[in-house]
């Protein structure tokens, strides 16, 4: 069935989403008609202004409402630790942890040759920079355990160790409180690989 | 282990199914394009996830409908299982379920294996490395949901690395950014050819003797695995890896010029000899059939090996096609032990072996 023309423009925009095939971009858009005016442009503002008013810390890449985020405000972070990571959204689950307590850098994605993505499409050079203060004892890095950051992991642990800086990397393996008994064997035996000295 | 009960849903061309089977033998007997194959397929189908016949999923949903399951009860030696996975073709979309209960498709794992034996088998022996690679890494995913997992990263890490070779060619060569992807490479290629290596080994032992007995001791089989990157009968990790770092160094100036990766589980192969002469030039296709065949025993043998169980065995067509020697010495290898399907025209061959079975006729979608 073919829909007017705003409708299927509509329907084209939602396919953008992550996830989103054609049926689901269609209910979306059905839905989306069927709101109140007010509501609609509610969200449509909402985006807009997510995008225009949204800025990213100076320092180290995270999400921000001023030049420098919350986390590089904050007098009592330990500075001389850096954990790297993929996006924004990284530093919001580490911080829930609360555990903590140095300072973070985002990369702004993961090396990916298919998708056009080498070092510097990434916030590498930035890192690199950071570095040159000499403030900097341990690099953490905690990219995704996929194949892809596997190889931002490498290639920043590559050209940061000759600047004599540790560097390490989290731990990938069983979520916490699984149980042995239930995780799958590709779990266990990658949590084996990963195992160190006790 | 072994299927007691089958249960289809519009699966090819049957819209509702149930049997019951056999511990030992079970015939399909049935003129052409009845659906003989499409119950091995079913069969396979629970076991793998997936059709051995086609890429293209929506292809096993009886026509018109909309989706299609395929459950069965399987019994092991201590206890028994109940599995399903049901398909639907809208969403590209499967779910599994163990006992009743929704699981990961992990969770499936090992609940019911097979090994199948096709008439396109015998590219195996004639034809090219991919069938042979194919056949290895599927027998040892069988048994190893890791190495399964370690092939699919591997395959991952070099598509990758591909596109970069391609893209930047020479101007690439030794930067930090490939440096890092053949980090990534080198510990699974490891991990995959070492343990292709000592499978052949065991392959190479069980297969022989396989193939003795097929042919009353007149034929003998040997097999060697081929690597593309110089290892032989090595299988220490550390070792492996730094030999295929070495070849790949070698290998950079052709690779930057071609834009792939020249070396590595995805352009091994391994060599099948008869008699002590190479059988995907010499071998006739009755020998193609037999070496095949003892190759699926010597799988099967494996299988029992690793896991405590035997897997269901299915023979679409080949059966028919053996001589009776061979016909027998299957049986004999099989009697009693192996959980047995046969697809065949004619009953009247099969018919002739004593092993206890059950035989169904198939005719348009409906077993008898
Ligand atoms: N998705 C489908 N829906 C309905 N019918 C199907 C579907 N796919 C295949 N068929 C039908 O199933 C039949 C083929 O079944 P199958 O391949 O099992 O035959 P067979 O009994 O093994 O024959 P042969 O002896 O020739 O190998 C054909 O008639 C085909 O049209
Ligand atoms: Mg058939
Ligand atoms: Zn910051």
């Amino acid at each position: 069935m073919l829909y007017p023309e705003p409708i299927a423009r509509l329907i084209e925009a939602f396919q953008k989403l992550p996830g989103v095939g054609p049926k689901t971009a269609q209910r979306l858009a059905l839905f989306v008609l069927n709101l109140p005016r007010e509501e609609v442009v509610f969200m449509a503002r909402a985006m807009v202004d997510a995008k225009d008013k949204t800025k990213y810390c100076q320092i180290c890449g995270n999400f921000s409402d001023s030049d420098v985020c919350f986390v590089c405000g904050d007098k009592r972070r330990d500075v001389h630790t850096i954990c790297v990571v993929q996006d924004a959204r990284d530093v919001l689950a580490m911080e829930k942890m609360r555990e903590f307590k140095g300072v973070y850098h985002v990369l702004g994605g993961a090396i990916s040759p298919m998708d056009g993505i080498g070092p510097d499409q990434l916030r590498i050079r930035q890192l690199l920079e950071r570095l040159k203060s000499g403030q900097i004892r341990e690099l953490i890095l905690a990219t995704n355990p996929n194949v892809e950051g596997e190889a931002t992991a490498m290639y920043v642990s590559r050209v940061v160790k000759p600047l004599g800086i540790r560097v390490t990397r989290i731990a990938h393996g069983l979520p916490v409180g699984a149980d042995l008994e239930y995780a799958d064997e590709v779990t266990l035996s990658r949590a084996l690989e990963g195992r160190r000295d006790f | 282990m072994r299927i007691e009960t089958l249960f289809l849903h519009n699966f090819r061309n049957y819209s509702r199914l149930q049997l019951s089977f056999d511990n030992h033998l079970n015939l399909f007997i049935g003129a052409n394009a009845q659906g003989k194959t499409n119950l091995l397929e079913a069969i396979n189908f629970l076991a793998t996830g997936k059709s051995h016949r086609t890429r293209n999923e929506e292809e096993v949903v009886l026509w018109g409908a909309d989706g299609c399951s395929v459950a069965a009860k399987v019994g092991y030696l201590y206890g028994e299982g109940a599995l399903k996975i049901a398909y639907l073709a809208a969403e590209k979309k499967k779910t599994y379920s163990v006992n009743g209960l929704t699981q990961k498709k992990s969770a499936l794992s090992g609940k019911l294996t097979t090994v199948i034996f096709t008439p396109e088998d015998l590219a195996i022996v004639k034809g090219s490395p991919s069938n042979r690679r194919k056949f290895l890494d599927d027998e040892i995913s069988k048994v190893s949901p890791v190495y399964e997992d370690d092939m699919n990263r591997y395959q991952h890490v070099l598509r990758q690395r591909n596109f970069l070779l391609k893209t930047h060619r020479k101007k690439i060569l030794d930067s930090e950014e490939l440096g890092s992807w053949n980090e990534q490479l080198a510990p699974l290629a490891a991990k995959i050819v070492s343990r292709r290596i000592s499978v052949i080994h065991r392959l190479g032992l069980l297969s022989r003797l396989a193939q003795r007995r097929l042919t009353g001791r007149t034929e003998s089989l040997d097999i060697n695995y081929l690597s593309s990157f110089g290892a032989e009968i090595s299988t220490d990790l550390p070792e492996l890896k730094e030999l295929f770092l070495k070849k790949l160094a070698e290998k950079k100036e052709q690779e930057a010029r071609l834009g792939q990766t020249l070396i590595g589980p995805h352009r091994d192969d391994f060599q099948i000899f008869l008699n002590g002469r190479e059988a995907r030039l010499f071998a006739s296709q009755g020998q193609q059939r037999s070496l095949v065949l003892s190759l699926k025993m010597a799988e099967l043998e494996y299988i029992k090996g690793e896991t405590g169980e035997f897997p269901v065995l299915l023979f679409d067509d080949v059966f028919s096609e053996l001589d009776e020697q061979r016909r027998f010495a299957l049986l004999e290898a099989i009697d009693g032990r192996v959980q047995t399907f046969i697809t065949g025209t004619e009953a009247d061959k099969m018919t002739r072996t004593k092993v206890p079975g059950k035989m169904f006729l198939v005719a348009h979608g409906e077993v008898k």
